[in-house]
């Protein structure tokens, strides 16, 4: 059975390409416009790994991780944080929140679809 | 129309959408109404236009973006105050972010002198070599991936300890993981199959620190691995199994 990636970003864009490269590797994937809409869907689509984006409007990044964290029911689910920034600061925060890993985008699609592999079953 | 074209014109699309609320937002700024959130929106939508175009290959919008968008983001975090001059520097940015976007959409060149001119006026107030810098230097196109490879868990690896043919390594790795491992959605199981791709692995699990019932924590960790993995892949790509768990 395929894995479920639930992709949270603000960007169309991102959301776009993200379903384009990982519906390829033969993942299902789901899609929120951030991290209020990501916990929104959380419960309809109980992704096996979720990916988010960081700076967002309504709820960030750090939020959402806390928020699914905070969720007896989500929270051993993986989150990789897919972001521009490579800050050591930001990436101590996420890692806190409760963040699994941390790509930096642009991201490689094989290296990505590898990192999901790692750490889903 | 091939996948990632169609994308690359949802982006230019979604651009329009971004530019439109960036102008809002420095309008907001410069007629002193804007808050704190009127801040941040104008510096997401400069964000996420460098995002879309480092993934297309954009560098002169990447180049851009980042130097426009660190300048805002000194605003954001109160280290800048906004004045007379530094609008008029933003605003005359919003423009050529605009410009640098419908350039890129039709393939058309711009002039370079103004943009360089421009990325100094912003150096003035944000500087030169600002420590996100380094991510405008990276190949773009949907190709690289940085990772965290600074590992500081409590992973030994010992090379070679055994007699191998010699186009393969063999490595010995303690591998003792902390509760944050697992409280952070990490899965040993996953990162002991990860490994089975490299090479050949055997692992001995540790129980000793198991303690009786009644005083084990549910969600500690008390387990570890003696792992030894004979690969023809290096030392890197070993410790890169483990990229995700470096302080876990």
């Amino acid at each position: 059975m395929a894995l479920t990636i639930l992709a949270v970003d603000d960007s169309r864009t991102m959301r776009d390409m993200l379903s384009f490269a990982l519906k390829g590797a033969g993942f299902d994937v789901s899609v929120a416009e951030d991290g209020v809409h990501g916990l929104e869907v959380l419960p309809d689509v109980c992704p096996d790994v979720i990916i988010t984006d960081m700076n967002m409007p309504r709820m960030d990044g750090l939020g959402f991780i806390k928020g699914v964290r905070s969720d007896n029911s989500f929270r051993a689910i993986p989150i990789l944080v897919l972001t521009t920034e490579s800050g050591a600061e930001l990436k101590a925060k996420a890692r806190e929140a409760g963040a699994t890993g941390w790509i930096v985008k642009p991201f490689d699609k094989d290296k990505l679809v590898a990192a999901i592999r790692r750490i889903a079953a | 129309m091939d996948p990632m074209e169609e994308i690359k014109q949802t982006f230019f699309i979604e651009c329009e959408d971004l530019l439109e609320e960036l102008n809002d937002g420095l309008t907001a700024m410069s007629d002193g109404s804007a808050d704190a959130e009127t801040v941040n929106a104008v510096f997401r939508a400069a964000h996420s236009i460098k995002g879309g175009a480092g993934a297309f290959a954009l560098d002169d919008l990447v180049r851009f973006a980042h130097k426009f968008e660190t300048t805002l983001d000194e605003v954001r975090q109160e280290r800048l105050e906004v004045n007379a001059d530094l609008m008029s520097v933003f605003l005359r940015s919003g423009d050529m972010l605009a410009d640098l976007v419908h350039s890129s959409r039709d393939g058309v060149d711009i002039d370079a002198v103004a943009v360089d001119e421009l990325i100094a006026e912003l150096e003035a107030f944000c500087g030169s070599d600002d420590a996100a810098g380094g991510e405008t230097e990276e190949k773009t196109d949907f190709q690289p991936m940085a990772l965290d490879l600074d590992l500081d868990l409590d992973l030994g690896l010992g090379e070679e300890e055994e007699p191998s043919p010699p186009s393969l390594n063999a490595f010995n790795i303690l591998f003792r993981p902390r509760k944050e491992l697992y409280a952070n959605g990490n899965e040993t199981s996953f990162l002991l199959r990860a490994l089975t791709d490299l090479g050949t692995v055997t692992s001995k699990c540790d129980f000793s620190n198991v303690p009786l019932l009644d005083e084990l924590d549910p969600e500690g960790a008390c387990l570890e691995w003696r792992i030894t993995v004979t690969t023809e892949f290096d030392e890197a790509q070993v410790r890169e199994v483990f990229d995700f768990v470096e302080s876990d």
